[in-house]
């Protein structure tokens, strides 16, 4: 496919970027050396960040409108003649609205859009429920090929958006709009269908995903302290879902928390129980933490995050219970 | 352009035939729908109006055709067929357990269908996407050409007599390097316009003038409960396409020489900037007396006795 994509961005741990942020970034930096890369975005240029690649490849960049599902038939329809594109929109409306497009239009066709979307989970924040989707990973992991991918930061998103770029099957991207603190330098290296261990240890498991792996290391800061061993695991690639890396921690701990900004049911949390059930021999205790299956509402993205119970004082709570 | 009137008319049977043939013996499928298109799909691939390599379905200069009605199956198998994408008899296949036939196209399986369709309201958006796919390479193709005729490709500042000869020029230039021959065709049902996505595409065709996109409308009247104008009205439809900014050319969709000279007339609209549809009027089930007009065969299969009555009147 495309020349190597030069990096002209890094990030350093601990600035405060929006994966949406590395995503504008990467397109950009896509755009320069693949001429077949081509975005769509529905009207939320400015928030998913893809005006830095319409500002820079105008005849590449197709504003579709509010009109998400057109939007993906035209996506497929670019793809069909050999096109690589990217589909931006809120996550609500690429994964909510749009479904039975991507379903059919992208996925029953097998054709390589990547559908990049922002503003998802709770930490969209003031924007409220309307706009917080909690449903998207179910919602896309349970179409037939589709890659689902979930950045924990920048230096995550950079990479993912490159490597999406190569597949030759349709992806899904989440993304989110806050600020969020950059947890991995740039030794990091992103693959599809790898969990990355931050940090071994030998009590109990943490597996999250997105803003989450953040929340966790947090978390992991609090047990330490209480003298307990965390096993750290970033699992972005919720699908396909890297079953050894799952069963080996399992094992290793024989505790696991899951923890995802998105419904209990149908996301990271669902993957990573029925890995377990189908793969390990052993007894391992289990609880999947993210929103317990209620709508958000409307206020500031962190303490939202810990309203619903997803703080790391809170996750430092429920490893207590599944360590004592 | 070479359109032979008779042998048009004898493959439009012969789609007729072969799709009552498929879905009796399947047992299952569309007959009312296959039957109101035949004619259409007969001036595409034998009429000359369609640019395609049945030996090489990717070729690059091909022309696309996207029918959104994916349940209309029978018929466009069967002109794949005749026109030599694979053996006609296949098609016999369809709609069985390993078939590569599915009940509603499928790009995947069956060389020369473009995309894959059955959930209505895709295709139009499927082929704006072709259409914008094939103006960036046509534009890409321009700018990388060293053919000293587009050097002032980007001067719009050029007025007056010397911008028309360089017009000219560009436009022999053009035609050298072949921009702007693809066409991008879609059949699309009337029902299925009640499908609001219809609506963005049909505005986003306008939008991002789309004239290489000619869009055939079947307007057959009938939907899977009824008539069109007692299920959900879509009557006036020009008015409609008109005021999305689209040139509407109407036809009666039975008659090939009409088929062909609205296609030669969308085809010499290609260079206003307005996307084309060929409201064409047919008769859902036409050529069968008993399925012309009668929502009855819009999703059953004739059995051996309606099929045997169907061939007498088609032969």
């Amino acid at each position: 496919m495309g020349a190597p994509v030069t990096l002209t961005k890094e990030y350093k741990i601990g600035d405060m970027v929006a994966t949406r942020e590395a995503y504008g970034q990467a397109l950009l930096d896509l755009g320069a050396v693949n001429p077949e890369v081509v975005v769509l975005d529905a009207d939320l240029s400015g928030s998913t960040q893809t005006k830095h690649f319409a500002k820079a490849y105008p005849e590449r960049f197709f504003n579709m409108g509010i009109a998400e599902n057109n939007m993906m038939g035209v996506a497929a329809g670019l793809a069909r003649m050999g096109k690589v594109p990217f589909a931006s929109s809120f996550a609500m409306f690429a994964a909510g609205r749009a479904w039975e497009f991507v379903r059919n239009s992208i996925a029953h066709n097998h054709l390589a859009v990547r559908v990049c979307a922002t503003h998802a989970g709770l930490t969209v924040g003031e924007d409220g429920a309307s706009h917080q989707i909690i449903e998207d990973v179910a919602l896309m992991r349970v179409i037939p090929t589709m890659t689902v991918i979930v950045p924990a930061d920048a230096t995550e998103a950079y990479q993912v958006i490159n490597t999406v770029a190569e597949l030759d099957s349709p992806s899904y991207v989440r993304l989110g709009r806050a600020k969020v603190p950059v947890v991995f330098g740039p030794e990091y290296k992103f693959e599809i269908g790898k969990v990355s261990v931050i940090e071994e240890g030998t009590d109990i498991s943490l597996i999250a995903c997105g803003v989450m792996v953040w929340k966790a290391m947090e978390a992991a800061k609090i047990l330490k302290a209480k003298g307990h061993s965390v096993e750290l695991i970033n699992c972005a690639s919720i699908k396909p879902i890297d079953v050894k890396g799952i069963v080996k921690t399992a094992n290793k701990t024989g505790r696991v928390i899951t923890l995802e900004e998105h419904n209990i049911i149908g996301g990271l949390g669902d993957a990573v129980a029925s890995v377990l059930m189908e793969n390990c021999d052993q007894k391992i205790k289990f609880k999947r933490m993210g929103v317990e299956d209620k709508f958000g509402q409307s206020g500031d993205g962190m303490k939202l995050l810990e309203h619903y119970g997803l703080g790391e004082e809170n996750i430092a709570k429920e490893a207590e219970k599944l360590l004592s | 352009m070479n359109f032979n009137k008779e042998q048009v008319e004898q493959k439009a049977k012969e789609i007729r035939i072969n799709s009552l043939k498929m879905i009796n013996a399947a047992n299952s499928g569309h007959p009312g729908g296959s039957l109101s298109i035949a004619d259409i799909l007969s001036v595409l691939y034998f009429g000359e109006q369609m640019n395609y390599d049945a030996k090489n379905p990717e070729s690059e200069s091909r022309d696309v055709l996207v029918v959104s009605k994916g349940h209309a199956s029978p018929a466009v198998y069967s002109a794949l067929g005749l026109a030599g994408f694979f053996p006609i008899e296949d098609t016999m296949s369809f709609r069985q357990l390993g078939s590569q036939f599915q009940g509603h196209i499928d790009r995947c399986r069956v060389p020369g269908v473009e995309m894959s369709t059955g959930s209505l309201g895709h295709g139009l958006s499927n082929a704006l996407g072709i259409s914008l796919a094939i103006k960036l390479n046509e534009k890409n193709l321009l700018e990388n050409s060293s053919d000293a005729r587009l050097a002032n490709l980007e001067k719009p500042e050029l007025t007056g007599s010397s911008m028309r000869i360089s017009r000219d020029e560009r436009n022999a230039a053009e035609e050298d390097l072949q921009v702007g021959s693809r066409t991008v065709f879609a059949i699309l049902s009337d029902g299925e316009l009640q499908e609001g996505s219809n609506w963005e595409a049909i505005m986003a065709c306008a939008h991002y003038k789309a004239s290489n996109v000619i869009c055939f409308l079947d307007r057959n009247r009938i939907q899977l409960d009824g008539w069109t104008e007692t299920t959900m009205a879509l009557h006036p439809i020009a008015e409609k396409f008109h005021a999305f900014n689209w040139e509407v050319i109407e036809i009666n969709g039975h008659d090939v020489d009409a088929i062909n000279d609205a296609i030669n007339k969308a085809k010499a609209l290609r260079s206003g900037d307005k996307p084309i549809c060929i409201l064409a009027q047919t008769i859902k089930g036409k050529g069968v007396s008993f399925m012309e007009d009668n929502v009855a065969w819009h999703g059953v299969a004739p059995n051996n006795a309606d099929l045997e009555k169907a061939l007498v009147e088609l032969k």
